[in-house]
């Protein structure tokens, strides 16, 4: 009885032993290991995949790694140079460190070999390219899903006569998603009803608040803050590579998120992330986020599904100025094979991948997807942002605004501390003033001094100056 | 005496005993409560109490991300270094109990290999085993970086203070007395050890055999870093569901009780080993 | 379940069949070196080479992400950077509030468990077998399951509050209550390893002083005192250490729960080297502070320890 329990049990781990090191053992031909995010389109990516793998030969290995974990799982792979990643993913604030530390290989060459890659490169969004693609006058990835912001809000509750009537009466000015961020304050106020009190004329059982924020220790604190400050020509790195957290402008963005839009969120705020603002709108609970990663789209619009009567409707951020970037597909500087890998990136980035990413809800970052109305029309369940969004990418780009930030090469770590302070703040831990010199002290400190802002492509005294967004001609949906 | 009290106080000390594992208990309800609610019951408020259960978020689980593998990686690596920290570190605490060489502290200094915080060592781990997959000993041995063979080595070294610690207890617990009448009984040392001391020692052995499987079975840190695909374990992949989209809550809820299954199946199976079934008393006194 | 009787018999009719002693090989101290050994070996190995990295590194400059990685030695200067960064020293007392109180809390609530499973008749091995449950939940997951079942809007937790009338709380997200809420959580999947190994102490007891005792009518509180917490002080110390050197190496929840947040009121020691070391991958600062960490680790453990180790050195030569 008890030899035959262990006989088993040591049978069990031999077969054990030989499934996983048979698992190792691949097929001759190339495989390319693509390190992604977890759990991010992973349908679209494996279907992809495999038509590729049908069409190539090229076996496609997808490695997904929880977000949280990704930047530093790929620094630590390129750093020891262990050749196990083909493709990096990478976000748009990591490129320039990626690029500058040499994890990427600078594509220029293998662009100049591969038409398709030259036809997708003329194809990705202007704006897009500058953020994710380009660094020092090279290229290092090409972009293939975009997060740039927006505002979503409760159209049906802007619509409605008897709210209009009363915010116009209150505030002197009529009822409309904002243009600037002290109109998103005056909204996030004019809705904040307690229970018992109306919304649409009718009485509410619950709480219901004026704006949700992601306002918790999570990357996107900083999102929303400093798309505040960029639009009021603020920066979180002056030209000069020192921190710019501590000018006036700058601490009057912090002060009207935490003062005058914090107060009329819900109280789990400053616990929050993107997925939990996007709950209390599905749950009836704001009548608008902060600016928000229009790709969230695809899951905002259930809302209307799920609370009678809602209608979900997408503005650009106020002044339309926010944080404009995408996930960047990059090759690996250890790869054994670059050239393979950069055939599948090129082909992850061509309309036609991409046209089934948008059709899937991914948010692509090629103007001809981006524009095409017949497209958008036929989905507008997941495309309903695309005209928003485009506005947003043509704004930046057609100001030439692009914050210093982004061409600093310690960028990662320092989105790292501004999750930190701005937190702080956020929570009132710090005041805004002790959260803001201490992170102008974390930067000092990532970048031994100012940091380098490697922005010359845009020539030697480039300052980014924010322009006002055309709103006349803008209908917004 | 005693039995004259018992009902009253038997009934109270059954009823506290309720509450207090209703508490304990009621986070693994609601883990398990979720892992079979719709995407919609999930995110309510106020939260849903009531709800018609579904199996979808087990079947996106295992169609979205590999578990069977990630699970097979697991008992493999879980196993493994369980049983070696017990052959291991019964022997050795079995040593320090009966003739503490090195007059306690080379038990010390065992216990303060516990005490470097993982973050320190991960780096150093991450570079041996990347040097070690390249010779042909760590590609044999399947010891390298997204092998096996790496976590089980360092889950042996992270247990092994821990195990030898506390089976100390209960090695030093067993009268000599017992051991001198085997030995006189013509058992060898090592026989003397295995047929009379080490099922003397089974709760010890039990208790120590469940936290050292538990813990690698849990780790999560090392288990990230040292594997990326192939050797993943099931906590990496549990966390896999935190993704860009948001955290998906069904199906991380329907991972972690997959995850959480076999530890109570192996609890259980392990726990009539934990009752002491003997006293010493007659021996000592 | 081997019992004393079943062992004691085999013991005699082996005796009956088998050779007379055999002759001793080694001595006593050759064979003790020989059973620590193979645990040595391991520990040598992989523990003391990465110790070795960490000293190395922790007198260079490091930045993995620079171009030039590990380079120069700069002597003690990460250990001089080490003792005058605030960030450091307050994260070291957060580390330590949260040791303090999760594992006195734990200690207490523990041990009354394991009184409470060691009388009670009905169901015991359910009982205690139900009790392993947070425990063998991963601490990730769980965490992560945590941080929705805390959540202000959408989690039970408040749910539960509201519907008996109470205010609702904002358990992660305030500064004040942060901290306290990671501390609920420790408790909750800890207090049952305090309560388990106390168990295994308990039934471990010799029967007779407490019979003897009672005989004597002596009072409950009495035989606590004198006999049972006496015979327990071993096993006590024992997960107590235990527990204190977890507690103050705790990642997993804060990691899952709040990742140092609100801004950085549950910033613990061990996340901060976290950031440092594996997002800024400052491994010469890292390094440094981990070893003035272990350092203060093990001088505490060692003062608390003395008479511990005393006694196990005294049992170990009298028998």
């Amino acid at each position: 009885m008890k030899t035959n329990r262990r006989s088993i049990l040591f049978l069990t781990l031999v077969v054990l032993i030989v499934l996983v090191s048979s698992a190792g053992v691949s097929a001759q031909s190339v495989t390319i290991n693509w390190a992604t995010i977890a759990g991010f389109y992973t349908d679209w990516a494996e279907q992809v995949a495999a038509e590729y793998e049908a069409a190539t030969g090229v076996d496609i290995n997808i490695i997904g790694i929880d977000f949280p974990q990704l930047y530093q799982n790929q620094v630590l792979e390129s750093v020891a140079d262990t050749g196990a990643y083909d493709i990096l993913t990478y976000d748009v604030g990591w490129k320039a460190e990626f690029s500058e530390n040499g994890y990427l290989l600078a594509l220029d060459d293998l662009v100049a070999g591969n038409e398709n890659a030259q036809a997708v490169l003329a194809d990705i969004h202007p704006a897009l390219l500058e953020t994710t693609s380009h660094w020092r006058g090279q290229t290092f990835g090409l972009p293939y899903y975009t997060f740039t912001m927006g505002n979503f809000y409760r159209c049906d509750l802007y619509e409605d006569a008897g709210e209009q009537a009363a915010f116009l009466s209150r505030y002197g000015y009529p009822l409309d998603f904002p243009r600037t961020y002290e109109q998103m304050a005056d909204i996030a106020e004019f809705f904040r009803r307690a229970p018992g009190e109306t919304l649409k004329g009718e009485t509410l059982d619950q709480d219901f608040y004026g704006i949700g924020l992601m306002a918790g220790r999570f990357p996107q604190v900083q999102d929303e803050i400093n798309s505040i400050a960029w639009s009021w020509g603020a920066q979180v790195i002056n030209d000069d590579g020192t921190p710019g957290t501590l000018s006036m402008t700058f601490m009057s963005a912090m002060s009207l998120y935490v003062n005058d839009l914090l107060p009329y969120a819900p109280p789990g705020a400053t616990s929050s992330a993107f997925d939990e603002v996007i709950a209390q709108l599905r749950q009836g609970l704001i009548a608008q986020t902060g600016p928000m990663y229009l790709d969230q789209f695809p899951n905002a619009i259930k809302t209307e599904d799920e609370v009678s009567g809602a209608r979900v409707c997408t503005a650009p951020t106020p002044g339309g100025h926010t944080w404009v970037g995408a996930f960047g597909l990059g090759v690996s500087a250890d790869s054994g094979h670059q050239s393979e890998a950069f055939d599948f990136v090129a082909w992850l980035a061509s309309p036609e991948a991409q046209r089934r990413f948008a059709e899937g809800g991914g948010s692509s970052a090629l103007q001809s997807i981006l524009s095409d109305t017949a497209l958008i029309e036929a989905n507008p369940r997941t495309m309903g942002h695309y005209p928003t969004l485009l506005r947003v990418l043509d704004h930046a780009a057609d100001s030439n605004f692009y914050p210093n930030y982004y061409f600093v090469p310690q960028g990662g770590k320092i989105y790292d501390e501004m999750t930190t302070y701005y937190s702080a703040a956020a929570s009132g831990e710090q005041s805004i003033e002790e959260a803001m010199t201490n992170f102008a002290q974390a930067v000092e400190r990532i970048c031994n001094g100012p940091c380098e802002v490697a922005n010359d492509a845009f020539g030697a005294d480039y300052t980014p100056i924010p322009k006002p967004f055309p709103y006349v001609e803008y209908y917004g949906r | 005496m005693q039995s004259a009290k018992t009902s009253l106080g038997d009934v109270i000390r059954h009823l506290v005993m309720l509450v207090v594992l209703i508490i304990f208990l009621f986070p693994i309800y609601w883990m398990i409560a979720t892992s079979f609610k719709a995407a919609p019951d999930i995110l309510t408020r106020p939260p849903t109490w009531t709800f018609t259960p579904t199996l979808d978020n087990y079947r996106f689980a295992f169609e979205e991300a590999n578990f069977g593998l990630y699970i097979g990686n697991t008992l493999l690596v879980a196993g493994v270094s369980t049983i070696l920290v017990i052959i291991f570190g019964s022997l050795a605490s079995y040593s320090f109990a009966r003739y503490n060489p090195g007059d306690g502290h080379i038990m010390f200094f065992i216990l303060t290999t516990r005490m470097m915080p993982g973050i320190a060592v991960i780096i150093p781990f991450f570079l041996i085993f990347r040097e070690v997959g390249n010779t042909d000993i760590g590609k044999a041995l399947l010891i390298g970086l997204d092998r096996p063979g790496a976590l089980i080595i360092v889950y042996t070294v992270l247990n092994l203070p821990f195990a030898i610690w506390l089976m100390h207890s209960f090695f030093q617990d067993i009268p000599k007395e017992l051991e001198h009448s085997a030995r006189l009984d013509g058992y060898g040392r090592i026989q003397t050890f295995i047929r009379v001391v080490l099922p003397l020692a089974a709760p010890g052995i039990a208790v120590t055999a469940i936290f050292s499987l538990m813990f690698a079975w849990n780790e999560f840190l090392f288990a990230f870093i040292l594997t990326r695909d192939m050797a993943r374990t099931i906590t990496v992949g549990v966390s896999g569901f935190i993704s860009q989209q948001g955290i998906l809550w069904g199906p991380l809820t329907a991972a972690a009780v997959v995850c959480v299954v076999p530890m109570l199946l192996f609890a259980l199976a392990l726990q009539r080993y934990m009752v002491r079934g003997l006293t010493f008393g007659a021996v000592r006194g | 379940m081997a019992n004393l009787a079943d062992v004691s018999s085999q013991v005699s009719t082996r005796a009956a069949e088998s050779a007379p002693p055999k002759k001793r090989v080694l001595s006593d101290t050759w064979y003790s070196v020989l059973l620590i050994t193979p645990a040595m070996i391991f520990i040598f190995i992989f523990a003391l080479f990465p110790l070795g990295y960490a000293i190395n590194v922790s007198l260079r400059y490091a930045d993995l992400t620079s171009p030039q990685g590990i380079s120069d030695y700069v002597g003690l200067e990460n250990y001089r950077f080490a003792l005058n960064d605030n960030i450091f020293w307050a994260s070291v007392q957060r580390t330590l509030t949260f040791g303090v109180a999760a594992v006195a809390i734990e200690m207490v609530l523990g041990i009354a468990i394991a009184f409470l499973l060691n009388e009670i008749k009905w169901l015991k091995g359910l009982a205690r077998s139900l009790f392993i449950l947070p425990l063998a939940a991963s601490p990730v997951a769980v965490g992560l399951i945590w941080r929705y079942m805390y959540h202000p809007e959408f989690g039970v937790y408040n749910g539960i509050l509201a519907s008996l009338g109470l205010p609702e709380q904002n358990w992660l997200g305030s500064t004040a209550l942060a901290m306290p809420s990671v501390i609920i959580f420790d408790v909750w999947q800890w207090t049952p390893f305090v309560a388990l190994i106390v168990l295994a102490g308990l039934q471990a007891l010799p029967k007779e002083p407490f019979e003897a005792a009672r005989l004597d009518k002596a009072s409950t509180w009495r035989i606590l005192r004198t006999l049972t917490f006496p015979m327990l002080a071993p096993v006590l110390t024992l997960v107590f250490v235990l527990r204190a050197i977890d507690a103050v190496r705790l990642y997993d929840a804060v990691f899952s729960l709040t990742q140092g947040g609100p801004g950085q009121a549950t910033e613990v020691v061990t996340y901060y080297l976290y950031r440092l070391g594996l997002r800024f991958f400052r491994l010469d600062q890292s390094s440094a502070m981990s070893l003035l960490f272990l350092y203060a680790v093990v001088v505490f453990t060692a003062l608390l320890m003395r008479r511990f180790m005393r006694n196990i050195a005294e049992r170990a030569r009298r028998a």
